[in-house]
């Protein structure tokens, strides 16, 4: 069987299994947890840094996948993306919530960083992952280097101005320039 | 070389900025809103999401300790999924019939013995809500009682904004009808004003918007709603 047929397979499965919890079948959601718990983890102590907190969070965003997931649409995001979305902006509105307490720091990440490929992870098509690293590499360093950040450590406009020690309209034009480099260079394929 | 001076449409940036976390506050409010109101929005939405999900795979999986699941466990038996709401209320009812009817069955059995039924009176109907939007994990559950007009909503995963809740209810002719304001989180219980109780059908949505704080209900909606659902009778 090919990669990506059996990554077809996979996330037809696990979208299965969301539809099956929308209907109220627990198990079904035990088992998207087993699935996906560590991968929405790490999410959540990426943006988190803070193991009790990146917890508390994962609690609330698993909370809110089995409330939501009658609203998961398979023909609109993969599976995948749609926890880990779910996980990310659930673990941003706790930082945000909670102040500016915890800072990340790229050392402790990657102290916590496990490096073999999980059965998830060898999920997640490739392909995808070629253009868009091949797209942020044409952009300029800074313009690569806010849209990454925002990403991973989960800061709004205000907080990378802060962070960077760089003007809020300043920001705004690089990520908005770099945004817009992006979209060209991936709509070309 | 013109690809450095050009921006993004606003549509475009807003879009992204809303997918990376960007925004703050009343811009992310808005922007949410209008994911919820503008389908061609919400699609750019998608297509951003699509673009940048890639960098999820450069984050390296970490296994919860084994609490973190008995928590999740514990807050769904307190809880209620979407669908299950509904569910739980209606086999609640449907016990309420049955065991009328029963009940009803029994005393006619003392009267005139057994063979003979007599149709029962059916208990008054309820009317329930599920109400969700695009604002992830936002979701508020109604219940109605037409015998005392009081309307019961719980509300969970509501972001914070400096508006508040407003829950109207829209009949088939589209008029909004405020049945007033309500708590950002856990149960407000409430009684609808006597004007509206008339609406309550399952004709009818109840829908939320969220609007400048007030002790009187609006006359109409200022912003687009975040949640919505249809009532259903049972």
């Amino acid at each position: 069987m090919s990669q990506s047929s059996e990554t077809d397979r996979a996330r037809a499965q696990l979208s299965a299994l969301i539809g099956q919890a929308a209907d109220g079948d627990r198990q079904a959601f035990q088992d998207i947890y087993n699935l996906t718990s560590a991968k929405l983890f790490g999410v959540c102590l990426r943006i988190l840094n803070d193991r009790q907190a990146s917890e508390d969070a994962l609690q609330d965003a698993y909370v809110k996948v089995w409330r939501s997931a009658g609203r998961f649409d398979a023909k609109r995001a993969s599976p995948i993306t749609w926890l880990a979305t779910i996980a990310r902006n659930t673990a941003i509105d706790r930082k945000r919530s909670g102040g500016n307490r915890v800072m990340v720091s790229d050392d402790a990440i990657k102290d916590m960083a496990a490096d073999e490929q999980s059965a998830l992870e060898r999920l997640e098509k490739k392909e995808g992952a070629d253009i868009l690293n091949k797209c942020l590499d044409s952009l300029e360093a800074r313009q690569r280097n806010v849209i990454r950040t925002a990403f991973f450590e989960g800061h709004s406009y205000n907080e990378l101005a802060q962070k960077l020690g760089t003007p809020l309209g300043t920001v705004k034009s690089w990520v908005r320039r770099g945004l817009k480099r992006l979209k060209d260079c991936m709509d070309d394929g | 070389m013109v690809e450095e001076t050009e921006p993004l449409k606003d549509d475009e940036a807003l879009a992204a900025e809303l997918v990376l976390g960007l925004l703050d506050g009343d811009e992310k409010a808005r922007a949410l809103r209008v994911q919820l109101s503008d389908p061609k929005f919400a699609q750019t939405v998608d297509e951003w999401n699509a673009r940048i999900d890639p960098l999820f795979q450069e984050i390296k999986e970490v296994e919860p300790v084994a609490s973190v699941w008995d928590g999740i466990e514990s807050r769904l038996d307190g809880g209620s999924s979407s669908s299950s709401v509904v569910v739980q209320l209606k086999r609640w009812r449907m016990g309420a019939i049955v065991s009328g009817a029963l009940a009803a069955c029994l005393a006619l059995a003392l009267i005139v013995g057994p063979g003979t039924l007599a149709p029962t009176s059916e208990p008054r109907s309820v009317a329930v809500a599920q109400l969700t939007g695009n604002i992830e994990g936002l979701v508020l559950a109604v219940s109605y009682n037409p015998e005392t007009a009081e309307m019961r909503v719980d509300v969970d995963g509501m972001p914070e904004t400096d508006t508040a809740p407003e829950i109207w209810v829209v009949d088939q002719d589209g008029v909004f009808r405020s049945l007033g304001q309500i708590g950002r989180d856990g149960v407000s219980e409430m009684t609808v004003p006597s004007d509206h109780r008339e609406f309550i059908t399952s004709a009818a949505t109840l829908q939320l918007t969220m609007e400048p704080p007030s002790e009187t209900p609006h006359a109409k909606p200022t912003g687009e709603p975040v949640a919505m659902g249809k009532i259903t009778i049972i």
